[in-house]
C-alpha cells in the first residue's frame, strides 16, 4: 500500500500522460473499477432532451368517461422516445464503437408556469476494452443499470438489450352527483376507480412486454410501475412501467454468494 | 485582493499558521475517510477552502462571438402577433461564472500549497446567487488538503471530489487523482411566437426551439469537459452536472449547465487481488 502511495506521488511528480482525448463518465469509482474487471471501459458521459407541450387543451374532463387520452399518450410516448434516442446518438458520436449506456436515468421536468415538460434521458455510454472477450455480435443496448447491476449480470451470463418502457394516460369517469348522494353515507367500494387503474395499470405493462416481444428479449429486471399525475388534474393519471430487458447469451460463471451481516452501527447524531 | 490573485487571505494563514504551530489540523473527513486516507498512506493535514464573490457584467445581444440560431414563424406571419425567436450563447455569463469557479479553485489549492499537502480530497464546489445584488454570484470551494509524509512536494497539489473512501480504493486499483475538472455553457432563448402558439394549442408535441437551446447546453457542458481534461488525462470519472432554467424576462429564458468532474492518472497496471465475491446483506 504505501509503494503505491509513493509511486501515486512520483508518477504526478514526473508529469501526466497526455492522451489525445479524455473520456467523462459519472461512474462512481466502485462502477469504474468492475467494468474494467469484465472488460469495458466508459467513453462517455452522454445526454439526451426534448421539450414538449402536453397540456390536453380544451377538453372538459367532466363529460368523459373511463378511457384512455390516447393523444396524451402518444405524446408522452413520444417524447421519452426522442430523448432516449438523442441519448443513443450522441454515445454513437462520442464514440464510433460505444456497445450501450448503463445508468441511463429518464427524467420529466415540467418548466415553471408553463404546460411544456423537459424529458431528460442521461447515462454513461460504455465500450468493450481491446482486449474483452465479449459476446459475438451484440446489438446496441441501453439500460438503467449501475455498474454493479451490469457487472453481476454480465457475470451471471445476460446481457441487457434495451429499456423498455409502456405508458398509459387514462381518464378516471367522475361520479354523478346523485351517485354521490347515495354513496356518501354508505362504505362501498368505488367500482369505476377500480376497474379504471386496473385497466390503466394493465395497458401499460402490457405495452412494456410488447416492447419487449419485439426485442426478443428473455425478460425484464428492475421494472417499476409508477403512476404520475403531472399537470393534468385530478382525475387523469400515467401508468407509467419501466425496466430493462435481458437476454441470456451463457451460462452463468457468478461465484457463490457469500451472506453477510454488516457490523455497522448507524451514524451517530448529535442534534 | 485584486482580481485573478491566488494570495491567500490574513485570516485564513492565521488559522494555518496557528494549526502548523499547534502541530494539530481539522479536516471535514468522515472517520470512514479518515481510515481510508491513513490505509492508502496519506494522512490529513488541514481544511482548506477558497472563495469569490464575483459580478458578471451584462451582455445585451448575442451571437457576435458564440453559437446562434434564429427560429422564424413557420406560418410565415407578420405583424403584433409574429416575431422571430433568437437562441444564443450567453457567453459573458459563461466566462464570468468559469471565472469566479477558477478563482475560488485556485485559492484553495494556494492554501493546500502553503501547508505542503500533496492533494486535496473531497472537494465540494457550490455556485449561489447572491440576494439582492443583480447579477452577482458566490463561488465556494471547501476539501481537506492530505500528504503522504515521506514522499517530496509536488508543483501543484491534485484536487479531486472523489472522497477519502474512492481515494483509497483508486490509489489500490492504480490511479490518482489529478485535478478538478470543470465546464459551463449558458444559452439565452428569446421565444419565437411559435412557442407562445403551441403552448395554447390542444395538440401535444415538441417545442424545437427551447428543446434546441437546452440540448446545446448539455451537449457542450459535456463537449467541454472532455476537451479540457484531454491534456491532462485520459479518464474523468464522477461526473456530475447541474442544470438550471430561469424565466429572465417576457419571452425570455436563460439555461445554465455546468459539469464537474476529476481527472484520474493510471500510474499502475493493478488488476484487483482477487475477484469481486457478490454478497448478500442480512440486515
Amino acid at each position: 500500500m504505501s509503494n503505491a502511495a509513493d509511486l501515486a506521488i512520483e508518477s504526478l511528480r514526473a508529469g501526466r500522460d497526455l492522451a489525445p482525448m479524455g473520456y467523462t463518465s459519472d461512474l462512481s469509482v466502485d462502477e469504474a473499477i468492475l467494468l474494467d474487471e469484465i472488460g469495458f471501459e466508459p467513453c462517455g458521459f452522454v445526454t439526451g432532451t426534448t421539450v414538449f407541450h402536453i397540456g390536453y387543451g380544451g377538453l372538459f374532463s367532466v363529460s368523459l368517461g373511463n378511457q384512455e387520452m390516447v393523444q396524451i399518450t402518444n405524446a408522452m410516448r413520444t417524447a421519452r422516445h426522442v430523448a432516449m434516442s438523442q441519448l443513443y446518438d450522441h454515445a454513437r458520436r462520442t464514440s464510433a464503437d460505444a456497445a450501450g449506456v448503463v445508468g441511463m436515468r429518464l427524467h420529466m421536468r415540467m418548466i415553471p408556469g408553463s404546460s411544456m415538460a423537459e424529458f431528460l434521458a442521461m447515462g454513461t455510454a460504455i465500450r468493450p476494452k481491446g482486449n474483452a472477450d465479449l459476446p459475438g455480435n451484440m446489438p446496441f443496448f441501453g439500460s438503467d443499470l449501475s455498474g454493479q447491476d451490469f457487472y453481476l449480470l454480465f457475470k451471471a451470463g445476460y446481457m441487457p438489450c434495451d429499456l423498455v418502457m409502456g405508458s398509459c394516460v387514462y381518464h378516471v369517469q367522475r361520479r354523478s352527483i346523485s351517485q354521490w348522494f347515495s354513496q356518501a353515507t354508505q362504505n362501498v367500494e368505488l367500482e369505476n376507480f377500480t376497474n379504471a387503474l386496473y385497466d390503466a395499470r394493465e395497458i401499460a405493462m402490457t405495452r412494456l412486454e410488447d416492447e419487449v416481444q419485439s426485442l426478443g428479449a428473455d425478460g425484464v429486471v428492475g421494472m417499476q410501475v409508477h403512476e404520475l399525475t403531472h399537470v393534468w388534474g385530478s382525475h387523469v393519471i400515467e401508468f407509467f412501467a419501466i425496466g430493462t430487458a435481458i437476454r441470456r447469451f451463457s451460462q452463468s460463471n457468478l461465484p457463490k454468494v457469500t451472506p453477510a451481516v454488516p457490523l455497522n452501527d448507524p451514524p451517530q447524531k448529535f442534534a | 485582493m485584486s482580481q485573478g490573485d491566488n494570495v491567500v487571505p490574513e485570516a485564513a494563514q492565521a488559522r494555518m499558521r496557528a494549526e502548523r504551530e499547534g502541530g494539530n489540523w481539522s479536516s471535514d473527513l468522515s472517520a470512514a475517510e479518515l481510515a481510508a486516507v491513513h490505509h492508502a498512506g496519506f494522512e490529513p493535514v488541514d481544511f482548506v477552502m477558497g472563495s469569490s464573490i464575483y459580478h458578471i457584467g451584462a451582455q445585451w445581444n448575442g451571437g457576435w462571438n458564440g453559437w446562434q440560431h434564429s427560429y422564424y414563424c413557420t406560418w410565415g406571419g407578420y405583424g403584433n402577433e409574429h416575431w422571430i425567436g433568437y437562441n444564443w450563447e450567453h457567453t459573458q455569463y459563461e466566462a464570468g461564472v468559469y471565472d469566479a469557479y477558477q478563482l475560488a479553485l485556485g485559492r484553495l489549492t494556494e492554501e493546500a500549497r502553503q501547508v505542503n499537502a500533496h492533494g486535496v480530497v473531497g472537494v465540494r464546489v457550490n455556485m449561489s446567487h447572491m440576494e439582492g445584488v443583480g447579477g452577482t454570484i458566490e463561488f465556494t470551494a471547501f476539501g481537506t488538503a492530505i500528504k503522504r509524509r515521506s514522499a517530496p512536494a509536488l508543483p501543484q497539489p491534485f484536487t479531486s471530489h472523489l472522497s477519502g473512501v474512492e481515494f483509497n480504493k483508486l490509489i489500490q486499483t492504480g490511479y490518482i487523482p489529478t485535478t478538478l475538472v470543470y465546464a459551463v455553457a449558458s444559452v439565452q432563448i428569446n421565444e419565437s411566437c411559435q412557442v407562445e402558439h403551441q403552448e395554447r394549442s390542444m395538440f401535444n408535441g415538441e417545442i424545437t426551439q427551447i428543446a434546441d437551446g437546452i440540448r446545446w447546453a448539455r451537449e457542450s457542458a459535456i463537449g467541454r469537459l472532455a476537451d479540457v481534461s484531454g491534456p491532462l488525462g485520459k479518464h474523468v470519472i464522477g461526473v456530475t452536472t447541474d442544470f438550471s432554467m430561469h424565466e429572465i424576462g417576457t419571452h425570455q429564458r436563460l439555461v445554465h449547465m455546468s459539469a464537474l468532474g476529476t481527472v484520474v492518472h493510471e500510474f499502475a497496471d493493478v488488476p484487483l487481488p482477487k475477484e469481486p465475491m457478490p454478497i448478500m446483506r442480512l440486515k
